[in-house]
């Protein structure tokens, strides 16, 4: 009996205790709450960077630990430039590496093929398909109204891009040649430029990667070539885009290049317009 | 211990209610305890939580102010002037208008830089490398940002920075502006609105503070240790959100849940973002709503507290106090059982045991009662009959008192005119009657005759010579008549013997027979003044005393008869002697005479010569010789001259020698006398054993004639034949 008076007394001291030792904490032993952070740089080729920045949510969102960071791009051979000036982790790429690019160390990774797109301003509802032909008049500046290839009466407005561009490369190599643009012809120098400006201009034609205006979602459409929209496979102006980057970075880009090759990264891609490689 | 030994005496009420209060604080207590670490916890992952929303937050908000640099940075990149400034190398057409333009945008820097990398314009002279990376993606045609650092004293400072192509109307990159922000307190307390919530803000830059959101020093001093952890912050700048997971307490600061984010400026993360979020309202929160439990839990164990006291007291001290009243009361005898117990628990049970104890207990009791009743009454008979044995005890005793002493007058008193009244009047004493009286037969046995008497009456019938007729008057002649004994009462018929006047005051009367050796002697009347007086013992006692007196007077007559027998036997006896002697005198010798010169025998022929002992000397001494009382003869000594008297011993030897010589001379005498009877049996046996020689008669008779003529000398002998007479009628 006296032993039991004594526990419960004993009891009764040690909550006390506990009371009183609750009252003061002052040791913090933080945790992390999330693992290291890799930050990819990457620019280059605008249509890509655009591209990129579309996707860059998704990616870092199915691979933590990794961030793209998206310079406003410029053009291929600039981001294959910083890239080997050790500026960028990778670069953004609309086209493959050059021989000599390959030569200065430059790993590609294709991501898919992209094709460059008639734009015009969604209300132009009448004009689907043009033949290459027309599409030739067109740029070359012999076909100045709508209403000559079945549209509205209206004048076209013709927005290009500069000669260096990627687009405007493959329009010359597969549709209208060496042939100068007219004087008429609005020279732009970014595919948000062009897409900006088709989608401002009711009566405008331009041309710019499908890709880039699938990822800035530009109120434009695509005009098919010979019946063929421009995410197709046998679509007539397909260029190969993709990443370039050193061999001894690889292993900081290869988390991206396995999400792009994933069924995740390609489904992505396919939505924004790749055509895929094979 | 006193204390606890207090404790114990309590009663058990109290007992309950001190337990009922320690559970219920107890409860409290832990109530308390689980809601205060609830609380805390709660407040810690709350803290937590905005810790790493606001920081969240906070990049966001540097993601901003870097995009807004990005912004203005172009807004000066296309300055219509710059493209000419370059070309011609000549920036001062458009300087003013740049610095206009970098202080509207809150640039701390602001570099224009030719496509050669060559710095047209510079604010603050000091490059870094980070700055030069900057420029070089710029001049690829690239709108780069990034973290841009700069020393000042010990410090190193952190800016935001922004290298935006300058482009000329082919879209052709000709150069680059660069413009960045300092971080700095301004910039941090800009970034550190939250509305609702208090946090303060440090940017760590190479393990020091660079800038701070803290408005009070001596906070930042409080807060400094735990920012800046060195391998925490070498975390953070890996990428690491790191948040506290305890709170940081202070007296004097509310408590604070601490966390380090990584600073990213484009792809740099040179510096880390300390955060400091307060949550003194949560704790506030927590506090008031600890408060309200506090006074809910109490008003609920006081609650409880009360409930479980009135329920203990109620179940269990009452049920008690009640058995301990039914135990008292039993104690005290009062055997009233408990009500039947409502419960069916161990107070119940007890209560019903107990009542099934008191009953047992009332029934032992009850039995007990009935037994020591029953005892006590056995108890009071027995001792009524032991009292009554012991009166009767002690009245044998004193019968048998009675019996002893008249025994022992029986066996020493030997008169029968001593004895008798003697009897009476004991048997009257001791035994408590006023009348007894000892009748005895007269010789001819036709009367009893009244010889003893005690009472007065009695004296005067004793007087008269009270006798009754043998079976004719009164019990007395009724019992000498029959022999048995008899008891008279004063009532039917046998009333008519109570007219006695002498004895009037009898109302009971026994008589019993006075018998020896089957002869009735006489009778012992035994009157009481008490009607139905006589009880068994008095008969047995009075019985036994009247044969014993019965016995007793048969032997003084015996012994009177044996005295007489023996007087008679004496006197024969003497004159037998005397005869004997008297013939032995006058035949033979009469006395020896013996003097100093001789003696001689005394004969009828000497006498006269001793004669000369003259009587008349004074000094000659005569000393009768004795035998069985019987003189026969006497010793007379006569002295010598010289010597005139004999002494006491002298004369005690001459009596002695006197009485020793009558024995001897007797036996003498007897001897001879014995000796002629052993000659004549001799003599006669002899004849005998010759007569039976022959069985003829003739012969046997011839032989007897012969034999006594030979011996007694006989000259005429015969034997004549008994002549035959007529029968006896």
């Amino acid at each position: 009996m006296k032993d039991r008076h004594f526990r419960l007394v004993y009891l009764y001291l040690i909550l006390v205790l506990l009371v009183a030792a609750c009252g003061n904490s002052s040791a913090i032993s933080p945790t992390p709450t999330s693992g290291s952070l890799v930050i990819l740089k990457i620019s280059g080729s605008g249509t890509i960077t655009t591209v990129l920045k579309a996707i860059k949510p998704t990616f870092e969102a199915a691979t933590p630990g990794y961030k793209l960071e998206i310079l406003s791009g410029s053009s291929t051979g600039n981001g294959v430039t910083g890239v080997l000036e050790n500026l960028l982790d990778a670069a953004a790429m609309a086209r493959a590496p050059k021989d000599e690019e390959i030569a200065k160390g430059i790993k590609y990774y294709e991501m898919g093929l992209v094709g460059q797109a008639i734009i015009t301003h969604p209300s132009l509802v009448n004009v689907i398909s043009l033949d290459n032909r027309q599409i030739s008049d067109i740029f070359s500046g012999k076909i100045t109204n709508w209403a000559e290839v079945g549209g509205p009466n209206l004048k076209i407005v013709l927005y290009v891009r500069d000669e260096d561009d990627t687009s405007t490369k493959g329009l010359r190599k597969i549709i209208i040649g060496n042939t100068p643009f007219p004087e008429t012809a609005k020279t732009l120098f970014s595919q948000s430029d062009m897409a900006f400006s088709v989608e401002g201009t009711p009566e405008a034609v331009g041309i710019a990667a499908w890709v880039s205006i699938m990822a800035t979602q530009a109120k434009v459409k695509a005009i098919a070539i010979n019946g063929t929209p421009p995410d197709d496979a046998s679509y007539p102006i397909l260029g190969s885009a993709g990443l370039g980057y050193l061999a001894d970075r690889e292993s900081d880009i290869q988390p991206l290049i396995n999400w792009l090759s994933s069924p995740d990264g390609q489904a992505e891609l396919k939505a924004l317009g790749f055509v895929p490689n094979q | 211990m006193r204390l606890l030994k207090n404790i114990r005496n309590l009663t058990v009420g109290i007992k309950l209610n001190i337990l009922a209060f320690l559970i219920f604080s107890l409860l409290l207590l832990g109530m308390i305890l689980v809601t205060n670490s609830s609380m805390n916890t709660f407040a810690l992952q709350a803290g937590r939580q905005n810790v790493a929303q606001n920081g969240q937050i906070i990049q966001n908000r540097f993601d901003e102010i870097e995009q807004e640099t990005i912004n203005n940075a172009v807004t000066l990149s296309n300055n219509p002037g710059l493209p000419e400034a370059l070309a011609t190398g000549n920036i001062r057409d458009v300087q003013s208008e740049l610095l206009i333009n970098a202080t509207r945008f809150k640039f701390d820097d602001m570099d224009v830089v030719d496509i050669n990398g060559k710095r047209l314009f510079d604010i603050t002279l000091e490059n870094s490398e980070a700055e030069n990376a900057l420029i070089k993606l710029a001049l690829l045609g690239f709108d780069a940002s990034g973290a841009v650092l700069s020393n000042e004293g010990e410090f190193q400072n952190i800016s935001i920075a922004a290298a935006i192509p300058i482009h000329d109307a082919f879209g052709k990159t000709i150069g680059v502006i660069i413009g960045s922000r300092l971080i700095d307190d301004e910039m941090l307390s800009g970034v550190n609105i939250f509305p609702g919530h208090e946090n303060e803000l440090v940017l760590i830059v190479n393990g020091k503070i660079a800038a701070s959101s803290f408005k009070e020093e001596k906070e930042l001093e409080f807060f400094s240790p735990y920012l800046l952890d060195p391998a925490l912050i070498k975390q953070a700048l890996n990428g690491q959100v790191i948040i506290g997971d305890q709170l940081v307490n202070n007296p004097e600061i509310s408590p604070h849940a601490l966390g380090y984010f990584p600073l990213t400026i484009g792809a740099d993360t040179f510096a880390v973002i300390g955060l400091a979020a307060n949550v003194g309202e949560l704790t506030i929160i927590k506090n008031q709503l600890i408060a309200n439990q506090r006074l809910v839990f109490a008003l609920f164990a006081l609650s409880g507290n009360i409930l479980l006291a009135v329920f203990a007291v109620r179940e269990v001290a009452n049920p008690l106090r009640r058995l301990q009243s039914a135990a008292e009361q039993i104690a005290k005898g009062n055997y009233a059982s408990l009500a039947a117990a409502e419960t069916t628990d161990e107070i119940g049970r007890l209560n019903n045991a107990f009542n099934g104890m008191a009953a047992q207990i009332q029934g032992l009791i009850s039995g007990l009662e009935q037994q020591v009743a029953q005892r006590t009454q056995e108890l009071k008979q027995r001792s009524e009959k032991l009292e009554l044995t012991s009166l009767e005890s002690e009245k044998r005793a004193n019968d048998l008192q009675t019996i002893t002493e008249i025994s022992r007058y029986l066996s020493t008193e030997k008169e029968m005119e001593k004895l008798l009244p003697l009897i009476a009047q004991t048997v009257s004493e001791r035994l408590g009657f006023y009348h007894v009286g000892i009748f005895l037969l007269s010789e001819n046995k036709k009367y009893a005759v009244l010889r003893a008497a005690n009472s007065t009456g009695g004296q005067r019938m004793l007087k008269r010579q009270h006798m009754l007729e043998v079976g004719q008057v009164g019990i007395v002649g009724h019992v000498t008549s029959t022999g048995s004994p008899r008891i008279a009462l004063d009532t039917g018929t046998d009333a008519v013997y109570f007219n006695n006047p002498d004895l009037p005051e009898t109302h009971s009367e026994m008589a019993l027979p006075l018998s020896v050796r089957g002869t009735i002697i006489g009778a012992l009347d035994v009157q009481s003044m008490t009607p139905n007086a006589f009880t068994e013992t008095d008969i047995s006692i009075l019985s036994l005393l009247a044969d014993q007196l019965a016995i007793a007077i048969d032997n003084v007559r015996l012994l009177e008869e044996a005295q007489n027998a023996l007087l008679e036997s004496r006197t024969a006896f003497r004159q037998y002697l005397a005869d004997s002697w008297q013939n032995k005198s006058a035949s033979e010798v009469l006395g020896y005479y013996q003097t100093l010169t001789g003696g001689q025998l005394v004969t009828s022929k000497t006498i006269e010569a001793v004669e000369e002992f003259d009587t008349k000397d004074l000094n000659t001494v005569d000393i009768p010789i004795h035998l069985h009382s019987q003189v026969i003869g006497t010793i007379r000594v006569r002295p010598n001259k010289e010597k005139k008297n004999f002494n006491k011993d002298e004369l005690m030897i001459l009596e002695s020698v006197a009485e020793r010589l009558g024995l001897a001379l007797d036996n003498a005498r007897l001897f001879e006398e014995t000796s002629t009877r052993a000659e004549r049996e001799h003599l006669v046996a002899d004849i005998t054993t010759k007569i039976r020689t022959s069985n003829d008669p003739q012969e046997m008779i011839a032989t007897a004639v012969n034999e006594l003529k030979r011996a007694l000398g006989a000259t005429n002998i015969q034997i004549v034949p008994q002549k035959r007479l007529p029968p006896d009628n």
